[in-house]
């Protein structure tokens, strides 16, 4: 009698579909809803129907039927977002405002073999900071902002994306850099453009995205310093980049260049721990060979706070601001924001300002 | 998109071809093909032989050509399909999601 697999094992097998050494089980699951939940979570229902295809994953007849329906609505939903995205792409176009798409619309058409193997639920376009105001005014038609800012002036400077929404719950993310934290300091707004981007056409529309191995900085960035348990369709594009033609030795350039060597190093472990395969040689020695400095660390450890991830951050944020105005101008912000930034959060300004005091002695380098 | 077949089987524009509108975003799944276009509110699913023709598309045949391919596929002649195939590419059309060249 064969034994019934874990969920563990059997998304680690959908997620690794295809990739080289990976993990497969060919037997019945131990607890099928809970696998039908976790894939719709992880929005793994394309790789999911891939792996039962090829035989990696078994199920019946009723369970091929119930794991089609959940991938058609997903597959909806991909598309509305695509639409979302073609629109978001042709209106800052018109307006001659430079943008690279990002995450999984960027990646689906242009490095998995087959677009419905990467599902999404939003749209997140990278801008120049300076051209965060027009893009905000630019795109009023399709979507409005959830979150004032906190002061004026503040999404130019500080922010890592401006969340709009449109009438009907759908999400476009505003980038002005790739990580929340610390780390959004290090990756300089204007590197992010300095590249060709590389085209995907999208609904007869190019859209512009990041290089190849930028991407592949991001998936680490966002495998590393995202979600405490990582999404695993993350781990996967950084696996899938490589598989793609991402460059081993670009990729570490870039890493270092933006100061990420550590990130790159936890995403490894990662990839290794959580999708049971090994991303290229090369790769796996730089990043392995990082030694991480006192700062990497305290920074690191600011994501996976157990006083709250963003009031560690930001607190992180403002030790790692290179100058004196800007941390003015940043604790300024986060403890005397505007009136309706505060309505709705949190305290009045007497308890946000004991508090950002109390966490800046905290993440004080020391 | 499906409604009753009502054209004839007399060729029309024959010489001209079927292809994918440039506009249409669509995905393949195992039982259909979810489509969504300039001309949709939502997605669509399409199913049966509206799915073998839009996957058939993509080599831009004619119209008698694409009848063929698909009477292949079910095992029938063309002139028994092409009623049938007819229909659904003028559902297809009325959807946005394909257009002549």
């Amino acid at each position: 009698m064969r034994t019934a697999v874990t969920l563990g094992d059997a998304l680690r097998a959908v997620a690794a579909h295809d990739l080289e050494d990976a993990p497969s089980i060919g037997s019945p699951l131990a607890d099928w809803p809970a696998f039908v939940a976790a894939i719709v979570e992880e929005r793994l229902t394309g790789l999911a129907l891939a792996a039962v295809a090829r035989g990696t994953i078994e199920v019946d007849e009723a369970q091929h039927a119930a794991l089609v329906a959940v991938h058609e609505e997903q597959m909806a939903l991909d598309l509305r977002v695509e639409r979302l995205m073609v629109e978001t792409v042709r209106l800052l176009a018109d307006a001659r405002i430079e943008l690279r798409i990002l995450k999984g619309p960027a990646l689906a058409r242009r490095v998995y073999p087959d677009p419905s193997w990467r599902s999404f639920g939003d749209c997140d376009v990278l801008v120049r900071a300076e051209d965060l105001g027009r893009v905000m005014a630019r795109l009023r038609p399709l979507a409005r902002r959830r979150f004032d800012a906190p002061r004026s002036r503040f999404d130019a400077r500080f922010v890592k994306a401006v969340c709009l929404e449109t009438d009907d719950g759908m999400q476009i993310d505003v980038h002005r850099t790739l990580a929340p934290g610390p780390y959004g300091v290090r990756i300089p707004n204007a590197r992010l453009f300095t590249d060709v981007p590389e085209i995907v056409a999208v609904g007869g529309e190019p859209v512009p995205c990041l290089p190849r191995a930028l991407d592949a900085v991001h998936a680490c960035v966002h495998a590393a310093l995202g979600d405490v348990q990582p999404r695993l369709n993350t781990l996967r594009d950084l696996a899938q980049l490589f598989a793609s033609g991402a460059v081993a030795e670009d990729v570490a350039a870039f890493a270092e260049e933006l100061r990420c060597g550590a990130v790159a190093q936890r995403a490894v472990q990662l990839v290794r721990e959580h999708l049971g395969v090994e991303l290229p040689a090369t790769f796996v020695e730089w990043a392995e060979s990082y030694r991480p400095t006192r700062r990497d660390l305290r920074e690191l450890a600011s994501y996976r706070s157990r006083e709250g991830r963003y009031p560690a951050q930001a607190a992180a944020t403002f030790w790692a601001l290179p100058r004196l105005r800007d941390r003015v101008a940043y604790a300024t912000a986060l403890t005397l924001p505007s009136r309706s930034y505060l309505s709705g959060r949190d305290g009045g300004y007497g308890r946000r300002l004991a508090r950002g005091v109390r966490l800046l002695a905290r993440w004080r380098p020391r | 998109v499906s409604t009753p077949p009502t054209a004839d089987a007399t060729p029309r524009g024959t010489g001209r071809r079927w292809r994918r509108a440039v506009g249409a975003l669509a995905r393949r799944t195992p039982s259909s093909v979810v489509l969504l276009t300039p001309a949709l509110a939502e997605p669509v699913r399409v199913r049966g032989m509206a799915a073998t023709v839009w996957d058939l598309l993509h080599d831009e045949p004619t119209e008698p050509a694409l009848a063929a391919a698909v009477g292949e596929q079910v095992g029938l002649a063309a002139a028994d399909v092409i009623v049938m195939v007819r229909s659904v590419l003028d559902d297809l059309l009325r959807a946005g999601a394909v257009e002549r060249r």
